[in-house]
């Protein structure tokens, strides 16, 4: 008989165990619902991210009592994935911080910006920043920080091969590229990163370097003529040895910057004042200047700007906080601290004269002004963009096509 | 089993139908948590792959066949499943070569091969994604440590980019999917080795049967379970080798290594950002794997093979006689005094010479060999950032800044992230063994309808991709108000290892003979108990690789706990979840990611080197009665 009951038993006490189990969690963070309480999700720039946000969390909570706000810090690598998940099922958090708005504010999910800060914040976003965060017209996304990236040059390798200046045309990149490979050492003369992190980046750059830009009068020229024609430059530099081998495939952070700090590399694609970057450079003693890319067909010197965004989901009740927390994070101070903890450049007038006390940062804040944007405020950017950088390096290898795998881009932009 | 009582009618057929439910009664524990965890998610996704979903992940309606149509007309396709198959192919194939080759070389006796068995434990224990990190860092072109050893073995001359160079991109990618494939493979044949009776071989060996047809007539039979869990379980794995390709080549451009599974990350999340695209590749890919099962359940019915011959009494003997505790080293002996060429005896006797030298040496080149990826990246923890990049790359750290392993205690909660994650582990590996034993005795020992058709389906719960059900997984979490609750991460960790459990211990319980369980059900134990005192010890072997295994599966997981079980402000974060705080968008601190990934390898293999011994001696300590 005993041997009959005991599976019932077995069952039982497992099917408690699940439950238990199941019970002795639940807590958590939970709710959203409640007014009082939001949940910020915010990038990981550097391993400083979490403890200033834990910090500034802790501030704003003893100055609103009652107030409260759960902190999750996603990695870059999953961020989009995991915010998705938010959005499919509905778990949207208050305020996000992600490098995208056009998509969200066209499902109507966000607040104005008006809506959620104050005047004075609003009135303080550089004028360019905040265009680059209007979507039809009106502005959803709060500009965040920024990354103004050209060209850093080694003056010695430049001094050696013949140059006191940087290249400003493209025949004198070709003659520069031509003369730093020639020379002893095996330097390598410009180091391109097309790689999925940033490709799409580094290539805007160039097109805007060739007198073209992604759009154009309103349209797409994803593959216009100097589209196709910048794609095809960088092919033969590639082709013919100037770059480090396989760019398609190479990114930034572990690719072409380590090399450059090094002092392996005579020109690369970075951003300025950026501290990732810089640390190293610095700390190997590389004599280093900055400058636009080279241009061709008397196009303007421009630099590329980058700036992520706060954005703030609307949710019944929780817009009160929200202004709060977010009218306390752009405060002068709170604010600059953050560009301080995480290197990058400010999207305030407020923030940018305070940076330019700084006399080592006053001269790339300067770069802002030569600043031009990608189209992050048309919402097929988000898909057109990781579409890009997943196979714009193909079209760098000996069989790859610049013209097929830029139509194919253009295909994708114009898809109704 | 027959009923005593002869109580007429009603009450009679309720005893029939209970004695009837006995198996199912059996199976419910596992068939509650699979149903309960999987299904749903399962569901949703084939869901998904009908629905319009938006870029943001906003469902729009209704899409019919849309999803599927975008995806056949993909340019990538063709290159993506021919990947695939490459993959499963060469992966599999050399995996399972090679895993046997080592399973059999460690159960020869020599000395240090407890050092060479603890070595495979270091690779299975760490954290995948942090294996293929360091591997990426071996890879790299200039800076690589590879490139430094083969240019200083003067094998190559210039640096290659092996995983940036289309050309080797994939191969370079396979090489470490074998290599991280293959402790568990060999750990799974050699827990099935162990099984082998050694007068059985010995007989044969008097017989005059030589080594190579000893082997094949006596231990492949007897190994057939083990290779054919080991063999579906690998090529299981080859979906889910997500991790291994993302991290080494997840930001390179192109579609030159991706198999499915990475192929649909991109699709939900980098590229297309289409996940009802996504979910429709998953669907086809769990059909494929689906029919996939079903040949091998069906034609070669892996689990029916061994017990329909006579195997079962020739097993007895081992288990019921003591035995000496080294008959391997007994085995060989008589073999060259029977009859002999002289060529082969005298080579069998300078092979005897040779033995306690060569097998020591051959045992330490493998533990090095699968220990080097962890002394570069102990090296790696111990250089600072402009180190880790040099050209050509260095051996040793200029300066060893051990302060890296001090810091990074107070960097992050360190100790937080190993308690939870310990918790995490040990619970899910507790109910795994609980759950899964009885329904894996309850299928070794009965036959009965639904019987293989259960096996097959426990399997399914392993052909799903986990990226692809994680918003289901994620939609049911909220339903029962469980994120970031240890309820719902232990269980769904537990239902995800479960089939490896059944399968596994369902091999083991089928090797030991069925008399003993007669013999105590004589004695008037009943059946539980015997599966508790009896049939358990005996497969101690069996259990400790389910063991290991769960608790390292777990412990690395990554993908769902990131989703599900993230809660820094109640201190609900696992360690493979918590690292990911040193890579940053600009930045990853190397150093403090190697230094937390070789402490976290520590727990484990020390719980290991606890309980794999009795993986050897588990047979015969188990039997004693």
């Amino acid at each position: 008989m005993s041997s009959r009951t005991r599976p019932r038993l077995l069952g039982a006490v497992a099917a408690a165990l699940v439950l238990a189990l199941s019970a002795c969690g639940g807590g958590g963070s939970g709710g959203g619902g409640d007014s009082q309480s939001i949940k910020l999700v915010v990038a990981q720039y550097t391993e400083g991210t979490r403890p200033y946000w834990d910090k500034l969390i802790s501030a704003f909570e003893a100055k609103h009592p009652g107030r409260n706000v759960d902190l999750q810090v996603i990695d870059w690598g999953n961020l989009q994935s995991q915010v998705n998940t938010m959005v499919q099922t509905r778990q949207l958090p208050d305020v996000l911080n992600i490098n995208v708005f056009a998509d969200y504010a066209e499902a109507g999910l966000l607040y104005r910006a008006d809506e959620v800060v104050s005047k004075q914040v609003l009135s303080d976003f550089l004028p360019s920043f905040a265009e680059n965060a209007s979507y039809d017209g009106v502005q959803y996304g709060l500009p965040f920080v920024a990354t103004v990236n050209g060209m850093y040059y080694n003056k010695t390798i430049l001094k050696k091969a013949g140059f006191d200046q940087p290249p400003a045309t493209w025949e004198e990149f070709r003659a520069a590229v031509k003369a730093i490979k020639a020379l002893p050492g095996g330097y390598v003369p410009y180091a391109l990163a097309l790689g999925a992190e940033g490709g799409d980046y580094e290539f805007g750059t160039w097109i805007r370097a060739n007198g073209g830009d992604w759009r154009t009068d309103g349209k797409w020229t994803v593959n216009g003529e100097r589209s196709v024609e910048a794609l095809e430059f960088l092919k033969s530099l590639t082709q013919e040895g100037y770059t480090q081998p396989n760019p398609g495939q190479t990114n930034r952070a572990d690719g072409t910057w380590p090399l450059f700090a090094q002092g392996k590399v005579g020109m690369v694609y970075a951003s300025f004042g950026t501290r990732a970057f810089l640390d190293p450079v610095d700390k190997a003693g590389v004599d280093y200047g900055t400058a636009a890319h080279p241009t061709n067909h008397g196009a303007e010197a421009t630099t590329h700007g980058i700036q992520d965004y706060l954005m703030a989901f609307k949710k019944d009740g929780n817009q009160q906080t929200v202004r709060e927390f977010l009218d306390f994070f752009y405060q002068a101070d709170n604010y600059s601290e953050y560009l301080k903890v995480e290197g990058l450049l400010p999207t305030t007038a407020s923030g940018s004269s305070a940076m330019r006390q700084d006399p080592k940062v006053s001269p790339i804040v300067d770069m802002v002004a030569k600043a031009r944007f990608d189209p992050t405020s048309q919402p097929v950017w988000a898909e057109l963009r990781g579409t890009m950088a997943a196979d714009l390096g193909t079209a760098l290898a000996p069989d790859g096509d610049p013209r097929a795998t830029l139509g194919k881009f253009q295909q994708l932009a114009e898809r109704p | 089993m027959a009923n005593r009582t002869a109580d007429p009618g009603l009450a009679q057929r309720a005893a029939a139908l209970w004695q009837r439910t006995v198996p199912w009664r059996w199976l419910a524990p596992s068939t509650v948590l699979i149903a309960g965890v999987v299904l749903f998610p399962a569901l949703y996704m084939v869901w998904m792959s009908f629905q319009d979903i938006s870029r943001i992940g906003l469902l729009r309606g209704f899409a019919g066949f849309d999803n599927y149509v975008r995806l056949f007309q993909e340019d990538a396709l063709g290159q993506v499943v021919g990947n695939t198959l490459l993959w499963l192919v060469i992966v599999v194939g050399l995996t399972m070569l090679l895993s046997l080759a080592l399973a059999q070389f460690l159960t020869k006796e020599f000395f240090g091969r407890r050092f060479v068995r603890l070595a495979l434990l270091v690779p299975w224990a760490t954290s995948l994604v942090m294996t293929a990190t360091v591997w990426r860092f071996i890879y790299e072109g200039g800076n690589g440590l590879l490139n430094r050893l083969l240019m200083d073995l003067s094998l190559i001359s210039a640096p290659v980019d092996w995983y940036k160079d289309p050309a080797t991109a994939i191969y370079s990618v396979m090489a470490v999917g074998i290599i991280t494939s293959m402790p568990f493979t060999t750990y799974v044949l050699l827990s099935g080795l162990q099984t082998v009776p050694h007068d059985v071989l010995e007989a044969a060996r008097i017989d005059g049967a030589g080594a190579w047809a000893a082997w094949r007539r006596v231990t492949l039979p007897i190994l057939r379970p083990s290779l054919m869990i080991a063999l579906i379980l690998n090529m299981l794995h080859v979906f889910n080798a997500f991790t291994v390709i993302w991290v080494i080549m997840g930001k390179t451009a192109g579609n030159h290594a991706d198999t499915t599974v990475t192929w649909l990350y991109k699709i939900a999340f980098t590229a297309q950002l289409d996940s009802g695209e996504a979910a429709a590749l998953g669907v086809v890919n769990v059909v494929f794997l689906l029919l996939l099962i079903l040949a091998f359940v069906l034609v070669l019915r892996p689990h029916r093979d061994p017990a329909a011959t006579g195997e079962p009494p020739a097993r007895k003997d081992p288990a019921a006689e003591p035995g000496p505790a080294v008959p391997t080293v007994a085995a060989p002996r008589p073999q060259p005094v029977g009859r002999s060429r002289p060529v082969l005896l005298r080579a069998g006797r300078g092979w005897q010479r040779v033995r306690p030298v060569a097998l020591p040496v051959v045992g330490f080149a493998v533990a090095l060999f699968f220990l080097a990826p962890y002394a570069a990246m102990l090296l790696g923890s111990l250089k600072s950032d402009a180190e880790l990049f040099a050209v050509p790359a260095t051996y040793l750290p200029e300066s060893w800044a051990w302060s890296n392993y001090a810091d990074v205690w107070s960097r992050i909660p360190l100790a937080d992230y190993f308690r939870v994650s310990m918790i995490v582990a040990l619970v899910s590996t507790v109910l795994v063994v609980v759950v899964g034993a009885p329904a894996a005795y309850m299928l070794a020992r009965f036959t009965f309808k639904g019987r293989a058709a259960f096996l097959g389906v426990i399997l399914v719960t392993q052909v799903f991709p986990a990226v692809a059900l994680l918003i289901g997984l994620y939609q049911q979490a909220l339903f029962v108000d469980g994120i970031n609750s240890y309820g719902v991460i232990i269980a769904i960790n537990s239902a995800f290892n479960l089939a490896f459990a059944v399968w596994i211990l369902h091999a083991h319980f089928r090797s030991i003979p069925v008399e003993i369980d007669e013999a105590a059900m004589m004695d008037g134990l009943g059946r539980f108990r015997i599966m508790l005192r009896m049939t358990l010890p005996l497969a101690a072997p069996g259990l400790v690789t389910v063991m290991i295994f769960t608790f390292i599966q777990v412990w690395n997981e990554f993908v769902i706990a990131l989703t599900l079980f993230n809660d820094p402000a109640t201190g609900r974060v696992p360690l493979t979840v918590g690292v990911q705080q040193f890579i940053g968008l600009y930045e990853t601190n190397y150093q403090y990611l190697f230094a937390a990934a070789l402490m976290a390898i520590v727990p484990a293999v020390l719980l290991f080197a606890l309980i794999e011994k009795h993986l050897v001696s588990g047979l015969t300590s188990g039997s004693t009665k």
